[in-house]
């Protein structure tokens, strides 16, 4: 009886083992960096394309009235779904009021352009698709809004998704 | 003898091959731990860099009061928050009722009115910056020609550090107090730039402007840059760094 020899594929059974446990942990940490590569691309993505839509719509210095915030929304150029509106900023921080997706469509300014009630948003989209999304981002930045006598400040939120 | 030994050469090889492959995921979770992190950062700065940009042109493009009130609605005269500011500084060569930059004067002061511009700086800069309570700003006027400061507001978010004693360990928490605005004037610019050494990250933004005194043989154009920074109420500034004789901080507490 020859000790330790088996036969040509028994002998090397025993090493099997270690094998598949080095193709198993190799194989699921390849996936798992593949996909956290894919998330933070996607994610790259979506931030860089947020950052484009914000900077077409704030190209001005200030939002002369309810057609010149028509025509930013309609110059920009993306395939991503996104919105963008205005929310005033008022001078008493007393009145600010946090913004919310329960109460942000309540908050967008409003304007009466020829007998109707025109809100500065984009283009209203329902907010509960920006809720069920996976990647989603939103940016505010202050800017200026002529009205019909004031110039004054508003708060300019994007949202993408 | 090689007979009795190789099955033991050929878990060798297999335990080999698992080191090896052990040591390839090691290094593949530490690439993609850190993946993205600069594309991320550099998405962030600009972001930042775009507000202080979108808040300087708030700051120089909005219409105030010309009293007191808050409420634009309510007064009769109004102007532009700047060309306020350059038509106080035209009379004076100074911005506010007081010489002193970091101060108003008392509400009984007959100069009192002087002080609408400043105050009205002073409010929009803070209703501007509202939306971002977890930062912290500055804002400041710089007379490029003598290197002295003409308006300084900075708002600090002052931590409240709590030691909580258990039996095991020292829970350390930090409570965020309210804002603290301060009124300053650093003797130099590279004072201010010594206090805010410590932040890390601070985007800024900056726009030169032209003011114009009445002297009197004529008119004196100053060159003045304004400067607008933000950055983390997590890299806090001490309010003692202020509060001393190089800065010459005063905490404003009007609303």
């Amino acid at each position: 009886m020859n000790k330790g020899f088996i036969g040509a594929i028994g002998d090397d059974l025993p090493s099997l083992i270690p094998i598949f446990i080095a193709l198993t942990i190799f194989f699921s940490v390849f996936l798992s960096t593949y996909n956290i590569y894919t998330d933070t691309i996607q994610k790259a993505d979506l931030e860089q394309d947020a950052l484009d839509i914000a900077l077409t719509i704030k190209s001005k210095s200030v939002i002369s009235d309810y057609n010149d915030f028509e025509n930013l929304c309609s110059k920009v150029t993306t395939s991503r779904e996104w919105d963008a509106f205005l929310v005033p900023l008022d001078r008493n921080i007393d009145n600010y009021k946090e913004l919310n997706l329960n109460n942000y469509k309540d908050l967008i300014l409003e304007k009466k352009v020829n007998n109707n009630t025109k809100k500065f948003i984009c283009n209203n989209k329902d907010i509960e698709f920006f809720n069920r999304a996976d990647n989603k981002k939103t940016y505010m930045f202050p800017i200026t809004l002529q009205t019909e006598i004031y110039t004054v400040p508003v708060r300019l939120y994007i949202i993408v998704w | 003898m090689i007979l009795n030994k190789k099955a033991q050469a050929a878990i060798t090889d297999a335990l080999f091959f698992l080191t090896i492959i052990i040591a390839l995921s090691v290094l593949m979770f530490k690439y993609s731990s850190t993946y993205g992190d600069q594309v991320y950062n550099s998405t962030q700065d600009l972001y930042f860099k775009e507000y202080t940009n979108s808040a300087l042109k708030s700051i120089f493009f909005t219409q105030i009061p010309l009293s007191f009130d808050k409420n634009i609605d309510q007064v009769k005269e109004v102007d532009y928050l700047m060309t306020a500011i350059k038509s106080d500084f035209y009379s004076d060569g100074q911005i506010g009722a007081s010489k002193d930059i970091n101060t108003f004067v008392d509400d009984s002061s007959s100069l009192k009115n002087d002080d609408i511009a400043k105050y009205q700086l002073f409010s929009s800069i803070k209703s501007l910056m509202y939306p971002l309570p977890s930062y912290d700003y500055l804002f400041y006027l710089l007379n490029n020609n003598n290197n002295k400061f003409e308006f300084f507001l900075i708002k600090i978010n002052e931590y409240e550090i709590k030691e909580q004693n258990n039996s095991f360990r020292t829970d350390v928490s930090f409570d965020s107090k309210d804002n603290i605005y301060y009124l300053c004037e650093p003797s130099s610019y590279s004072v201010l730039r010594d206090k805010m050494s410590n932040t890390n990250y601070i985007f800024s933004s900056s726009m030169p402007l032209q003011f114009t005194k009445k002297i009197n043989t004529g008119i004196s154009e100053i060159k003045i840059s304004s400067t607008f920074a933000l950055w983390p109420s997590s890299a806090s500034i001490d309010k003692k760094l202020l509060e001393d004789e190089l800065m010459k901080c005063k905490e404003i507490k009007i609303d």
